[in-house]
C-alpha cells in the first residue's frame, strides 16, 4: 500500500462511486481541523492527476479548511476497480450501517461494474443483500427513482420495505408527495400510509393517485400548522376510503366527548368497532369517587349515550 | 355451464392402478399422460406451472397423512363449526377472483388424492371415537366437489360410501350443475349443496362457473330425486345494489326449491388472509372486490367491518326466514357479537354450534334415525 501526499487541485472526485448520502460536514470539519485526516484518501492514478473514489466528504471538509494537500492511498491500477469499490465499502460499513438509498446506489454500481460473479457474491453478502429474488430488485428499482424522492427517502432512516410503497407510483407521482411530505416533516411509513389509502381511493373510484392525494391536500391547505394539516390530510382521505367505518367512529367520538365521565372511569373502544361496545375501567379510590360514579350511573342522558355506543 | 379444458394430465407412477386413475385415463384418452416417478419428480413438475396453467393441469398423486380432518376454522372469538373436510382433492377448474385456494396451497394444478380406501379408513375410525356424535363430512373444503364429477365419478363413490351410515351427512358443495353421477347413487345421507351469490357478481367475480339459474335447476333435479339440500351464501360481497340482489337471490333460491329439503344455509361474509389480496390484484387487477370497507380481523383476516357484515347478514337471514322460520342458518367464521346482532343468540363456542347442527337436523329429518344429540357428546 502506497501513500502519498497529493494536492488538492490534483484530485478528481469521481461521483459515480458517490454512493453516500451528503451530509452535514461540520463536525467533520471540526474533527479534521482538531486531529488532522487519520484516514487516507483512495485515488487511482489518472492521465492527469488523480481520480478519488472514496472519502468525498472528508475532501468537501478539507477544501473547506482551505487545506493544500492530502495524504492519499494509491490504489493499484492494475487491478480492477470492483475491488476496490469492495474495499471501500467495507470500510464504510464499519464505521456506519448503510441507508436503503446508499444500498440501492451501490447495487446499481455493482450491476454496472462488477462482473466477476465471486466478488458480486461478495459485495452483496457486506450489504447484507440477496444474491437475487424480490428484495434485490426492489432495491435495483429503487435506485432508478427520481432525485428529489432519494433525497427524501435519505433524510430518513426508512426501511426499503416502507420505500417500496413508491414503487406504487408514476415518477411524477413520487416527487410530489416526496416533496409534499418532505415539506410537512411527514415521515415514510407515515407517507406510505398516505399513499396506500389513496391508491385504494384511485382504484375503487378510478381516479389518479396524485388527484386524489392533491384534492385532500387541497381541502386541508388553509391549516397553517404542519402537523393539524397532515393529520387532517389523513382525515380526509380516511373518510374517503371508509365513509362507514368513518361516519361511526365520528358517532362514537361524539357521544365520548358528551359523556361527562367522572375522573375515577376511563373509557375505551375498539376503533376498528370489529368488537362492539366499550370499556369502562373504574378506579375507586375514595368515597366520593364512589359517590360521583353513583351518580353519573344514575343520569338518564349519559346512560342513553352510553347505551347508544353499545348498539353501534 | 360451459365445458372446461384439461390440457396436461400428469399422474404419479406409484398411483397408477388405482380405480381412479383408471377411471379418470379412460375419461381422458385423448390425453396422453405425463409420467412422474416420485415426489422430487412431482414437485420439479410443477414448480414451472402458474396457477392459471395449473387450471387446465391434473395430478393424479397420492398423499401421507390425514385426508379427513377437521376444518382448519380460525382463530377465536370467531366461532366455527367443526365441520369435518375430505380433502382427496384440490383445486378446481373454476376461477373465482376471490378464492382462497390461490394463495392457500402448495401446488398450482388440480390435484386428486388416489388413496380412496385410506379416506374410508379415516372416516371408520373418526366414527368409531365419537360413535354418538353427528359429523357432517365434506369434500368440498379445497376444492368444488362436483366440477371434475364427470371425470371422476366419486359423488356417487361418496354417497354409496356414506348410505345407511349413521350419525352423519356427507356435503357436496359446488358451484356446477354437474350432478348426474350424484343423482345416479341412492341419495341417502347425501346433502347437495350449492354455493351462491346473485348473478351480478356471479358472473363478474366467479369464472368458469355455472349461472345461479343453472345451480338451482340442478338443485330442483337434486331434489326431486329425494336429495337433501344446502346453500351458502359465502363469500358475501358488497356491491352497489347488494341489498336488492340477494333479496332477489334468496327469491330465486325458494322458487326452484322446498325450505323444507334445505339442510343448512351458511352465510360468511368476504374475508381472506392479507396475502391473498396481492395474489388476487395480480391476477385479476380488474376485480373491485378489494374495494371495499375491510379491516384486519382479530384473527389477522381481512373483512368488511363488522356493521356493514350485520347489515349483509341482516338482509339475508331476515329474507330467509320469510321462507322458513325453522330453517338452520349459520355463520363462518363470525364472531359471537355478530351471531347475537343478527341472529339474536350465538353458541357458546365450536363444540356447541356443532351441537346445534346437530339438533336441527334430527328435529327436522327424523328420517335420518339419527342419536338423539347430547350437549355432552359435543364437548371439547
Amino acid at each position: 500500500m502506497k501513500i502519498k501526499r497529493i494536492a488538492i487541485k490534483e484530485i478528481q472526485p469521481d461521483f459515480f462511486f458517490h454512493f453516500t448520502t451528503p451530509r452535514d460536514l461540520s463536525d467533520l470539519i471540526a474533527s479534521l481541523d482538531q486531529g488532522g485526516l487519520m484516514t487516507p484518501l483512495p485515488v487511482l492514478p489518472a492521465a492527469s492527476g488523480y481520480r478519488l473514489i472514496g472519502g468525498f466528504s472528508r475532501l468537501a471538509a478539507a477544501s473547506h479548511l482551505q487545506w493544500t494537500h492530502l495524504h492519499c492511498r494509491l490504489l493499484e491500477t492494475e487491478r480492477p476497480v470492483s475491488e476496490h469499490l469492495v474495499h471501500i465499502v467495507k470500510s464504510h460499513m464499519l464505521s456506519r450501517p448503510l441507508n436503503p438509498v446508499e444500498q440501492a446506489r451501490l447495487v446499481a454500481m455493482t450491476d454496472l461494474l462488477v462482473a466477476e460473479a465471486a466478488l458480486r457474491r461478495l459485495l452483496l453478502a457486506d450489504l447484507a443483500l440477496p444474491q437475487h429474488g424480490p428484495r434485490l430488485e426492489a432495491y435495483r428499482r429503487l435506485a432508478g427513482w427520481p432525485q428529489p424522492v432519494l433525497d427524501y427517502l435519505s433524510r430518513t432512516d426508512i426501511s426499503i420495505k416502507h420505500a417500496a410503497v413508491f414503487d406504487l407510483l408514476a415518477p411524477d407521482e413520487q416527487i410530489f408527495m416526496a416533496q409534499w411530505a418532505d415539506d410537512n416533516g411527514v415521515r415514510p411509513v407515515e407517507l406510505g400510509r398516505i399513499i396506500t389509502l389513496c391508491r385504494e381511493i384511485s382504484r375503487r373510484e378510478s381516479a389518479p393517485v396524485v388527484t386524489v392525494f392533491q384534492a385532500a391536500v387541497a381541502a386541508s391547505s388553509f391549516i397553517e400548522n404542519r402537523q393539524q394539516h397532515v393529520a387532517a390530510v389523513k382525515k380526509t382521505l380516511t373518510q374517503r376510503r371508509f365513509p362507514a367505518l368513518s361516519a361511526q367512529r365520528d358517532a362514537m367520538l361524539a357521544d365520548e366527548r358528551r359523556l361527562q365521565m367522572p375522573r375515577s372511569v376511563t373509557l375505551a373502544w375498539d376503533r376498528t368497532l370489529e368488537r362492539p361496545g366499550v370499556t369502562l375501567e373504574v378506579d375507586l379510590d375514595s368515597k366520593q369517587a364512589l359517590l360521583d360514579l353513583q351518580k353519573w350511573l344514575g343520569d338518564a342522558p349519559q346512560i342513553s349515550r352510553l347505551n347508544r355506543m353499545i348498539e353501534r | 355451464m360451459k365445458p372446461f379444458t384439461l390440457r396436461r394430465l400428469l399422474i404419479d407412477r406409484r398411483v397408477e392402478n388405482r380405480p381412479l386413475t383408471r377411471q379418470i385415463r379412460a375419461q381422458l384418452a385423448d390425453l396422453k399422460p405425463e409420467w412422474l416417478e416420485d415426489d422430487a419428480a412431482i414437485a420439479h413438475r410443477l414448480a414451472s406451472l402458474s396457477l392459471t396453467e395449473g387450471k387446465e393441469t391434473l395430478l393424479i398423486t397420492q398423499r401421507s397423512g390425514d385426508l379427513v380432518k377437521p376444518c382448519p376454522a380460525t382463530n377465536a372469538p370467531y366461532l366455527c363449526c367443526r365441520y369435518t373436510v375430505i380433502n382427496q382433492a384440490w383445486q378446481c377448474p373454476m376461477d373465482c377472483t376471490y378464492c382462497v385456494l390461490q394463495g392457500y396451497l402448495e401446488w398450482p394444478v388440480m390435484a386428486l388424492f388416489a388413496d380412496t380406501e385410506r379416506i374410508e379408513s379415516q372416516i371408520d375410525v373418526l366414527q368409531a371415537d365419537s360413535p354418538r356424535r353427528f359429523f357432517r363430512f365434506g369434500t368440498g373444503e379445497l376444492a368444488d366437489s362436483l366440477a371434475l364429477d364427470p371425470l371422476t365419478d366419486m359423488a356417487a363413490h361418496w354417497i354409496r360410501f356414506f348410505h345407511g351410515r349413521k350419525n352423519c351427512l356427507i356435503e357436496l358443495k359446488t358451484k356446477s350443475d354437474h350432478i348426474d353421477g350424484a343423482l345416479s347413487a341412492p341419495p341417502g345421507n347425501a346433502v347437495l349443496a350449492w354455493s351462491v351469490n346473485p348473478p351480478e357478481l356471479t358472473l363478474r367475480e366467479e369464472l368458469h362457473t355455472a349461472t345461479l339459474e343453472e345451480r338451482l335447476s340442478a338443485a330442483r333435479r337434486a331434489q326431486d330425486a329425494g336429495f337433501l339440500l344446502a346453500f351458502h351464501f359465502d363469500p358475501m360481497v358488497i356491491f352497489p345494489g347488494w341489498e336488492a340482489a340477494y333479496q332477489r337471490t334468496v327469491e330465486a333460491i325458494f322458487s326452484a326449491v322446498d325450505p323444507g329439503r334445505v339442510v343448512w344455509v351458511s352465510l360468511g361474509a368476504m374475508r381472506f388472509p392479507p396475502a391473498l389480496g396481492d395474489v388476487m390484484r395480480s391476477r385479476f387487477p380488474g376485480s373491485p372486490i378489494l374495494n371495499g370497507e375491510m379491516i384486519r380481523g382479530i384473527d389477522g383476516k381481512m373483512r368488511y367491518i363488522r356493521p356493514l357484515r350485520e347489515a349483509l347478514f341482516r338482509c339475508v337471514a331476515h329474507a330467509i326466514r320469510q321462507y322458513d322460520p325453522e330453517l338452520f342458518l349459520y355463520f363462518c367464521m363470525e364472531s359471537p357479537w355478530v351471531w347475537k346482532r343478527v341472529l339474536g343468540k350465538a353458541p357458546y363456542d365450536n363444540a356447541e354450534l356443532d351441537y346445534w347442527f346437530a339438533r336441527s337436523v334430527h328435529k327436522r329429518f327424523p328420517e335420518l334415525k339419527m342419536t338423539p344429540p347430547n350437549p355432552s357428546d359435543y364437548c371439547e
